[in-house]
């Protein structure tokens, strides 16, 4: 039951993923990144479920996804201004991400254990970079901050990576081993998971429509 | 206490400490914030005022200049005209007392758009002159008490003489007041302005909504554009106060002396 139940929070990433397909044409294409990582996320959790409910450990997925997951993060606050001219900071930051997972990787040689140390570093920076376009957005020209899909879209990301980096942190000193403990974090993180999926999928519906040029020839 | 309790508490420890980083770091990032916007807001706001100002100067310039010269040769006609028509004197010499009282009437409106007495002879003399003015035709009785030691710098000295000039406005139009007193004050490179009056004194509601909100507004938007602040005080038939504290901007020596030898 815990199973099917956590396997339905983690496919309404499917809701913002097709809403954001339909939109796709006419969509900013500074969201694009964003639209990327909801269909990313989709696919995961589908291959995810197919892989567990055979009886296999979807690790490699997982670990491979949080690596996408970090880079097109990075990618979209990229295209929101965050870095302003700075793009050295940028590329430093993907590079960051990608030596931190290479790290890791060569460190544990072990394709089947989940990337804590990783998960907890990236996670640590998209809360900090949420919390920063979060700050500007609140300052902002007037207007409802719940239709402002930026903002909806960094309080998911601030929610749903603090408590993954609690998750992380308890799963480090080997928490995971009562398994009590490891039903009752996961069922929270279940919830989290839904929904932070249903404001992104919010987000998805308030998505600025592509910038029309009527002067250009 | 075993491994796996040693365990929980070191988790739990790294976990409140995690969040009261991200908590720090949301308090920093939304102070740091909520400075530049206040930072932009004031830039605005002194954009515009500047912008209001230059467009009061033009005005003035226009109505001094153009219209002055003109108004001038109209009653130097009429009054040559009233020497030639002997029958129409009495229309001619009432359009010439007219003509005049246009003119005067004009030069009112002029200084008051931009009072140049303020920039050739500084704050203390042009707020005198225009309390002096209003005592003249008001039913009023207003005082001034002004012991500013230093020249405040131009703009921040125009900001104070628009202060009091609302503060009487609203003083003339709202309260019904037999007594004003003003008082302008310098200590410790800070100017206290205290306004108070025995008028009718402001209900709560008109504070924030009527007329009187819209005049309070722009003075507490002045008060902050010169990074200080109002406090206004009013009870129904009990009179008004407000009291304004603001960091002065001193002018230099070098320009107070060149308009001492203006």
């Amino acid at each position: 039951m815990q199973f099917e139940m956590n396997a339905v929070f983690s496919l309404s990433v499917g809701i913002g993923a097709i809403t954001g397909w339909i939109r796709f044409k006419k969509t900013d294409p500074a969201f694009f990144p964003f639209l990327i990582l909801l269909w990313a996320g989709f696919v995961n959790e589908l291959a995810s479920i197919l892989i567990i409910s055979k009886g296999y450990s979807n690790a490699i997925y997982y670990n491979l996804f949080t690596l996408a997951e970090a880079i097109f993060i990075s990618w979209q606050f990229y295209r929101w201004g965050l870095y302003g001219k700075r793009q050295r900071l940028y590329f430093s930051i993907q590079c960051l991400f990608i030596c931190g997972w290479l790290t890791e990787f060569l460190m544990r040689q072990n394709l089947q254990a989940f990337h804590s140390y990783f998960i907890i570093v990236y996670s640590t920076i998209i809360v900090f970079m949420s919390i920063h376009v979060l700050s500007n957005e609140l300052f902002k020209e007037p207007g409802i901050l719940f239709l402002n899909p930026v903002f909806l879209i960094c309080m998911g990301f601030f929610v749903y990576f603090t408590y993954t980096i609690l998750v992380e942190v308890f799963w480090m000193y080997g928490l995971n081993k009562s398994s009590v403990f490891r039903i009752r974090i996961y069922l929270v993180f279940s919830y989290i998971n839904l929904i932070t999926n249903l404001v992104f999928a919010f987000a998805t519906l308030w998505i600025p429509k592509k910038p029309t040029y009527i002067m250009q020839s | 206490m075993d491994t796996q309790e040693t365990n929980l508490y070191h988790a739990v420890l790294i976990s409140c400490f995690v969040i009261g980083i991200i908590f720090l770091y949301f308090a920093i990032a939304m102070y740091r914030s909520n400075s530049k916007h206040f930072r932009l807001l004031r830039k605005y706001v002194l954009a515009e005022m500047e912008l209001l100002e230059k467009e009061r100067t033009r005005i003035a310039c226009d109505l001094h200049d153009e219209l002055g010269p003109v108004l001038a040769t109209t009653r130097m006609q009429l009054k040559l005209a009233a020497k030639l028509q002997p029958a129409a004197d009495h229309h001619l010499e009432t359009a010439v007392e007219n003509i005049k009282d246009v003119t005067e009437r004009m030069g009112g409106i002029a200084r008051n758009l931009t009072p140049k007495v303020l920039v050739t002879r500084g704050l203390r003399i042009a707020l005198e002159d225009f309390v002096e003015q209003y005592n003249e035709g008001s039913k009023i009785d207003m005082q001034l008490r002004y012991s500013i030691h230093h020249q405040p710098e131009p703009f921040f000295a125009l900001h104070l003489y628009r202060i009091v000039q609302e503060l009487i406005h609203n003083a003339e139009k709202h309260s019904d007041a037999a007594h004003v007193l003003i008082q302008l004050k310098e200590q410790k490179k800070r100017i206290y302005l205290y306004y108070t009056d025995d008028g009718k004194g402001i209900k709560k509601e008109e504070n924030s909504s009527s007329k009187t909100g819209l005049g309070l507004n722009s003075l507490e938007s002045r008060a902050v554009v010169l990074g200080g602040k109002m406090h206004c005080k009013s009870m129904p038939g009990k009179g008004t106060s407000y009291f304004f504290e603001l960091p002065i901007t001193i002018q230099s020596d070098e320009a107070n002396n060149n308009r001492n030898r203006r």
